[in-house]
């Protein structure tokens, strides 16, 4: 007979914590705030570069600061400008709240996946099962997190550093050491909102839902605060108006960054406070129950399809809507600005030709094509997305065919599109007509429709990919886009070949009302769109469901 | 079993009583072969077990019969209708009950049966009601606070709830507690009785050999045996003991022999082979007990693989 062997239990003590959770979030963080630090380093890089190309002289500086210095549009949407007759103040102007925004964005999606959305799938139970604590993963992932900003900052500067150094641009070290901490002001902002809304609500939709409402809020404060209507107080009660009170580059204001750490510093207090008193899984508002849902959207699949969507889309809705309002609304002064600058030219190479308030629409209302290609691509990508999660093995596996299953999908992508344009038609005519100026109603509306071409060549470009390849589905919708951004912004900087403007679909959609709409080119934008919409859909109905 | 090549429809007349027919199916993902020249019929009103290991390619047949892949060469019939070609009129006669549990996790339990029997349609309400409560659900909550067993019994009570004419389920009881699989088993047999046809892929072979009435085991995407399940139980090793009065016979040269155990009267052994030969070598000696036990589906299934 042999003997059981005895195993040594350990003491407590002598137990060693695991780190993984906080590998895991500093390698998500820490990729990804490279890549956007040189991105971000970059943009401000090329603004200061367009600045140098745009106004070399002091007359010309001195225009584009009597232009914008006192512009209210432009204050409520950028934030007010400062010292354009140099080229600190200019970089500001140019990238510091596309920054902010750009950078807000990125944490709200970053962190409201590393805070909630890998326990709500089962992630934490991993680490928890091993050597640690539900409030040991949350602060390592928050530390993960914390050292992500300080690559980020770290990125930024260097790239403004060197940049600076190469192009002679004359920006001290200090400069923008503080620019960069302005930068990263708000990621960390809404990092620490999404840890505490992750303790808040128990799925990362609704973590993503709290806090795309409180971006939105913070950025309304501050936009009213700096509309020039006597409320300049809002800006001290938005996170945002603290970080755009920073004041980088020109005249720093290092004393706001107080509030913000405080707040911050209350936000991540509050989230560990919460963390160590619930359970895996659970979180302060458990939202086990199940809201209503319409008959509507179970006696159906079309109906189903809408439910799936809605969301997502009452979300673009809102976001478009907002942005007809505020074009509306500054729409006739930001003309009068662009009449009197020479940013006017940089318009004008870019096609438009019209007056100021033709041109500001003409070149905003690219931005709303933008959006609407956002949107649509969503939707596709969220196709494959259902794919992936294997939903459409049980969708087609009910006696629904495959043609009139996407169909539904892509249907309720077009009507809402047609709706969100409408609505938007109207919130800028009607917002411009309240503020006394503004585009009439058939301009606004032909204004939105001259802007759904492109967003119809992205659903063909995305349907194609996930008829042919629909692994590949983001990339080639988001290829697209982006590479029609850039291609937009080169279109601001300087001469480049036509035939490299021709790439991309914001430059083939004419600047309306501006010019005149194109309609050979809106038409073939279309076309493309359609066509490749039937062809993914043909090879959708013929390919293997792949799911995980 | 070799079934000849038939184009186009297969012959609803002379299928009535043919649920599922395969004809030379096979599917290739890239160079890896997941379904290689399968063949079989299945009769209707029979509840048929599909086996096999990790990676045998049960559930790629599973999603061929759905229509959600094609193959890349043979055919696929369901009541005598093709798989690729008719897949609307087909499905609206089974239902199918996924391996990976993928439900929607902002609904509830009902919510989601609510959805899943109007996509399909001719749901039974009042059975619907009875299963569940015979599974035990409680229909209030969100899928996503279910526990796994509780998902489970969403979707077969959605597999259920329409008495569909052939039920494809794709390891069923997975995360089930004893009495619940139980209740499953009953719900399978009741049915039965009605002529309903199911189609199971699973692992738990208990479960099975209670409720299959054929078995069918796949391996590296071949069918590697098919039938009855006691028929198929003739093909395995029976386990043998024997007590012999005066010393025993020597059989360890007969042919599918293999001792397990030997004293100077008893001898323990697997044996495969021709059992007029065996009897003839034993009877030599007088035998004071003889035991011989049938192989269970494990048995079977171990054998197979052992292969």
């Amino acid at each position: 007979m042999t003997a059981t062997p005895t195993l040594e239990v350990m003491s407590p003590k002598a137990y060693k914590m695991t780190a993984e959770p906080f590998k895991r979030s500093l390698k998500k963080w820490a990729k990804s705030s490279f890549l956007w630090g040189l991105v971000f380093g970059f943009t401000i890089i090329a603004s200061a570069s367009s600045y140098l190309s745009f106004y070399p002289t002091k007359t010309s500086r001195e225009l584009l600061s009597k232009a914008f210095g006192q512009n209210l549009a432009t204050n409520a949407i950028f934030g007010p400008a400062y010292n354009l007759d140099k080229l600190a103040g200019f970089i500001v102007l140019k990238s510091f709240f596309t920054l902010i925004i750009v950078g807000a964005i990125w944490a709200i999606l970053s962190s409201s996946k590393l805070f909630r959305g890998e326990e709500e799938s089962g992630l934490w139970e991993h680490f928890l099962s091993g050597t640690t604590t539900l409030r040991r993963t949350y602060f390592q992932v928050l530390a993960g997190s914390l050292v992500g900003m300080a690559v980020l900052w770290l990125t930024v500067t260097l790239v403004l550093v060197a940049g600076s150094y190469s192009r002679h641009l004359g920006l001290s070290v200090s400069q923008n050491c503080f620019y960069a901490i302005s930068i990263i002001s708000t990621p960390v902002i809404f990092i620490s909102i999404a840890s505490l809304a992750s303790q808040i609500f128990n799925s990362r939709k609704a973590v993503n839902v709290s806090l795309g409402w409180s971006f939105g809020i913070f950025y309304a404060l501050r936009l009213v605060g700096d509309s020039g209507i006597g409320l300049h107080w809002l800006d001290l009660i938005s996170p945002i108006g603290w970080v755009e009170l920073l004041h980088p580059m020109i005249e720093p204001k290092p004393i706001y960054l107080f509030p913000i750490f405080i707040f911050s510093f209350l936000c991540l207090t509050a989230s560990a406070v919460i963390v160590g008193k619930r359970d895996l899984g659970q979180a302060l508002f458990d939202n086990s129950l199940p809201s209503k849902v319409s008959k509507r959207f179970l006696g159906s699949d079309a109906g189903f399809s809408l439910y799936l969507a809605k969301t997502t889309l009452y979300s673009w809705l809102v976001s478009i809507v907002l942005t007809g309002a505020v074009l509306g609304l500054v729409s006739s002064s930001a003309g009068a600005t662009l009449e009197q600058s020479s940013i006017k030219t940089v318009f004008e190479r870019i096609g438009a030709s019209g007056n100021g308030t033709q041109s500001f629409l003409g070149i905003s209302f690219e931005i709303v094509a933008a959006l609407f290609s956002f949107m649509n691509l969503g939707q596709i990508t969220s196709i494959r997305e259902y794919e992936v999660a294997g939903h459409l093995d049980i969708s087609l596996t009910m006696p629904e065919s495959r043609l009139r299953w996407i169909t539904n999908r892509i249907r309720v992508t077009i009507v809402a599109e047609l709706l969100a344009g409408v609505a938007c038609a109207l919130f800028t005519w009607g917002f411009g007509y309240l503020h006394g100026g503004g585009p009439s109603l058939t301009t606004a509306i032909f204004a939105t429709l001259n802007a759904l071409p492109p967003s119809i060549f992205v659903i063909g470009a995305a349907t194609l990919a996930f008829g042919l390849s629909p692994s590949k589905t983001a990339f080639v919708g988001y290829f697209v886009i982006g590479w029609s951004m850039m291609v937009e912004i080169f279109a601001g900087l300087g001469k480049t070949s036509r035939y490299f403007f021709d790439t991309s679909l914001y430059h083939q959609m004419s600047p309306y009302p501006a010019t005149k709409i194109n309609l050979v080119s809106a038409i073939t934008m279309s076309a493309i769109g359609l066509i490749g919409t039937f062809v993914g859909v043909h090879f959708f109905r013929q390919r293997d469901i792949i799911s995980n | 079993m070799k079934i000849p090549h038939t184009k186009g429809r297969a012959d609803i007349g002379d299928n009535m009583n043919i649920a599922i027919r395969c004809e030379h199916l096979t599917k290739k993902f890239g160079n890896v072969v997941a379904l290689d020249d399968l063949s079989f019929e299945i009769e209707t009103g029979r509840i048929i077990g599909y086996l096999g290991p990790n990676g045998a390619g049960k559930t790629t047949t599973l999603k061929l019969l759905l229509g959600l892949i094609k193959p890349t060469s043979g055919c696929a019939y369901i009541f005598g209708m093709d798989v690729q070609k008719e897949r609307i009129a087909i499905h609206s006669q089974i239902s199918y009950v996924p391996g990976d549990n993928v439900l929607w996790p902002e609904m509830s339990g009902m919510q989601t049966l609510e959805l899943l029997g109007n996509l399909h349609g001719g749901t039974d309400f009042e059975y619907r009601n009875q299963l569940v409560e015979r599974f035990n659900l409680d229909p209030h909550k969100k899928v996503k606070s279910y526990s796994k067993g509780n998902k489970q019994k969403v979707t077969l009570i959605a597999a259920l709830m329409t008495r569909p004419k052939l039920m494809i389920l794709d390891e069923p009881t997975s995360g089930l507690d004893p009495l619940m699989e139980l209740e499953f088993r009953n719900c399978l047999k009741n049915a039965k009785e009605n002529g309903q046809t199911v189609f199971l892929s699973s692992h738990i072979l208990s479960e099975v050999e209670a409720i299959c009435d054929d078995v069918y085991i796949l391996r590296d995407g071949k069918l590697v045996e098919s039938g009855k399940l006691e028929d198929l139980k003739h093909y395995s090793t029976v386990d043998i003991s024997i007590v012999f009065e005066q010393g025993v016979p020597d059989i360890s040269a007969i042919r599918g022999v293999t001792i397990l155990a030997s004293s100077t009267d008893s001898v323990h052994f697997k044996f495969s082979g021709n059992f007029n030969e065996l009897l003839l070598a034993i009877t030599k000696n007088k035998i004071r007990t003889f035991l011989a036990s049938e192989p269970s589906l494990e048995e079977l299934f171990i054998s197979l693989y052992g292969k």
